[in-house]
Order: C-alpha cells, then structure tokens, then sequence
C-alpha cells in the first residue's frame, strides 16, 4: 500500500466515523511515520471538527422564541397567502382582459356634428320635469328631424321622462315660451331641419379688401361755424 | 321518533362553531409540538445564518409559516421534517439577501465590532478555528449542510434524520460522509 493510497483512506474512514481501520492499513500506518503523523492529524481534525459542528449545531436557544411565536398566533396571523395573492392577480387580470375584450367601443362623433351644446340643466320640482317632459314631447313629434341632437339624461331630473329629450340651456322665465317654439316647429319644418343642422364650418380663406377709390372731394365749411 | 336538529352552516350540533372547535384543535395540537419545533427551527436557522438574532427572526416566521398551514398537514409525524425544510429554506433566502450579507460584512470590517479576542491562547486558536468551520460549512451545498446540521444536533439519531427529510438513511449516511470529507478538504 502507498501512502497516499493509505492516507485516502484514511480520511475515508474518518469521515464515515468508523473508529476502526482496517488490518492492512493498521499495519502501514504502524510502519510509516509520515502516515503515522498525518492520521494523528486527522484524527485530531475531525474531534475538533465534530466539537465545532456540535456547539454550532447546539447553540442556546433564546428564552423570547417560544413567546413570542405563541404571542403572535394569538393575536391570529396575518395571512400573507402568497397563492391567494397569485389568484386574485390573475382573476383580476381575467376580469380586465374580459372587459376590455367585450365592451363595446363607443365612437366619438366630431366636434363638428354637435350643432347644441348639451349641458345637463337640474330640475327640483316637478312642474320642471313636466316642462322637460313637453319639450321632450314636442321634439320626439317632430317628423323627420335628422337625430343628431346630442342626447344626456340630467343628473337630477325624472329619467325617463328626460332620457330622449334633447338638451338646451333655457332662463327659467323663457322655458314656457320655449316650449311652445318647440311645439310649433313640426308646422315650420324647415326652420327646424335649420335648427337641427349642424352649422358650417367657419372656412378659413383670407378676405380681399379693396382699396376705396375717392374720384373727387369737396370740402365745405359746416355751418354755423365762423369763417376765418 | 327521531329527533332532528338543524344545523345552521358553520356550527356544530351543539351550537358552537365548527370552525372554531377545528381551529382551537389544530391551535392545541400545534402549541404540543412547538417545544420541540422552536428549537430545532431556531437552531436550523442559526446553521445556516450564523447571527442569533437572524435565526430568531427566521425561526419566528417559518413557527408561524407552519402553524398557518398546519391543518393542510396530512402527516403530523412529518411535522419535524417540515418545519425544518421551512426553516432551512427561509434561512438560506435571508442568508442570500444582499443587503444583509453586505451589512454583515460592513459590520466585520469595523474593528469596534469584532468579537473580541480570547485572552488564553487556546481560546484564541479555537475561535479561529470556529470562524474557518463556519465559513467551510456555508460553501457546502445545501443537501450537504442541511444533513450535517442535522446530525450534529443532540438528540436525534441518523434515522430521525432520514425519517424528518423523507429520504433512506443510506442517503443520509452517504451525505454525512461527503459533507465530513469536503468539510476536512477545507480545514486541512
């Protein structure tokens, strides 16, 4: 047997703990001093090995452990459910993918096709949404108005009375007479179409002014006023 | 005649709410295993993280991990084995945390905080010596440390090792064996 053939082994046995090596290599370490002193070493390394790994392995344990765990599940733990977490994420990411998926879009029309301006006036009392209802009455009789009023329930007003009605900004003490405009311009058909279309684009083309040609000027003194 | 008796959702025949009867059930059977758990989590912990207060910290948490989930557990005699793969794992995830790693060293490299030397000679060689172990045994891989850690705790055999880790005690012995020779390969 060599003796690096011997020391493996050596450590071998060492290192499965077995307190005993074997008759052939008793016997070289028995012979070789080198091998001798290097099982001597090794044998000393893992004593102090096994005593660190225990005092590492073995140290006190803090007396506020024990304590402080009981404490905190009496008080019952939060659940930080990282898998609860993980499905609300992706349910709310479903729910997202699905709204935006099926909702329908909704196209702006242009600015330019919105011949009334459509601001939403409160009614408080219901003499207001009756006349929000007349005006609604008349505007939906009107025959063959091009729909392109803009259309808004009032915030505040009767729903269904006020949901089809076209909205205008009318004074208080014009709304009656309103009304009664409203109601005649099925006789006056094409007032209303004139109404109810949009107004032209105002066109951008530069204006022409001419000069002004003065052929001939008198001057007189006015009268009245002293001659010098 | 039988008698029957509604039972509202949630509660018992007796009336008090099985939830709570489970809950309080699993509280005392969990409290029954916390004065074995609490040590061998914190000293899994301080193996690993080698900072008595780290370890106590990451102790704590992987107690209340387990206690959460305790009622999901199937084989309560496989609690010991659970907990102590908890542990380890958490401690092994605060040991990788840079911050703390970076803290630890700044800490080191202070000199007003170094543990101060031993006056004997003995104890100074021996605190060395200490201070190479622990470094040896951080670069062992994980396998390795978790089974040399193990098996250097006072009281358990080498098959309550195999039966906490689920694996044969053959592998455990194999593992030993391999942490032992690359821990001396280290020291040497």
């Amino acid at each position: 047997m060599n003796c690096q053939n011997a020391r493996d082994q050596i450590t071998d046995a060492l290192a499965a703990e077995s307190m005993e090596l074997t008759g052939e290599l008793t016997g070289h370490v028995q012979s070789c001093a080198g091998c001798a002193t290097f099982y001597a070493q090794q044998t000393e390394l893992f004593c102090a090995m096994d005593s660190g790994l225990s005092a590492m392995a073995n140290e006190p344990v803090p007396l506020s452990l024990l304590p402080k765990v009981r404490a905190r599940m009496e008080e019952g733990v939060p659940r930080r459910g990282w898998v609860f977490s993980r499905f609300t994420a992706a349910a709310a990411l479903a729910a997202v993918l699905v709204v935006v998926i099926f909702t329908p879009r909704v196209e702006k029309k242009p600015q330019k096709e919105m011949p009334v301006a459509a601001i939403p006036t409160p009614s408080k009392d219901e003499s207001e949404a009756h006349q929000h209802g007349e005006i609604a009455a008349a505007a939906a009789a009107l025959p063959g108005t091009p729909k392109v009023i803009h259309v808004k329930a009032s915030r505040t007003g009767d729903a269904k009375g006020i949901a089809a009605a076209p909205e205008v900004i009318v004074l208080v003490e014009e709304r009656q007479a309103f009304a009664r405009f409203v109601a005649e311009l099925p006789k006056e058909r094409e007032v209303a179409l004139a109404l109810t279309r949009p107004a032209p684009a105002p066109e951008d083309a530069p204006i022409e002014i001419a000069l002004v040609q003065i052929e001939s000027l008198e001057l007189r003194p006015l009268e009245g006023t002293p001659r010098e | 005649m039988q008698e029957l008796v509604l039972v509202q959702p949630g509660q018992s025949i007796d009336g008090a709410p099985t939830r709570e009867l489970e809950r309080s059930g699993t509280h005392a059977e969990f409290e029954a295993r916390l004065a074995e758990g609490g040590p061998l989590a914190f000293r899994i912990a301080q193996g690993v993280l080698r900072n008595a207060a780290d370890a106590e910290d990451v102790a704590q948490e992987a107690l209340l991990k387990a206690f959460r989930s305790f009622h999901r557990l199937r084989e309560p005699q496989k609690f010991r084995g659970w907990l102590v793969r908890i542990a380890f794992r958490m401690a092994l995830d605060r040991s990788r945390s840079a911050k703390r790693r970076e803290q630890r060293e700044t800490d080191w490299s202070m000199p007003e905080r170094r543990p101060v030397p031993p006056t004997a000679e003995d104890l100074a060689a021996s605190s060395e010596f200490q201070a190479r172990l622990e470094r040896a045994v951080q670069e062992l891989p994980e396998k390795l440390r978790l089974v040399l850690l193990l098996s250097a705790l006072q009281g358990y055999t080498l098959e309550e090792v195999s039966s906490m880790l689920g694996i044969p005690t053959g592998t455990v012995k194999s593992r030993l064996f391999f942490a032992r020779k690359q821990l001396a390969e280290k020291l040497r």
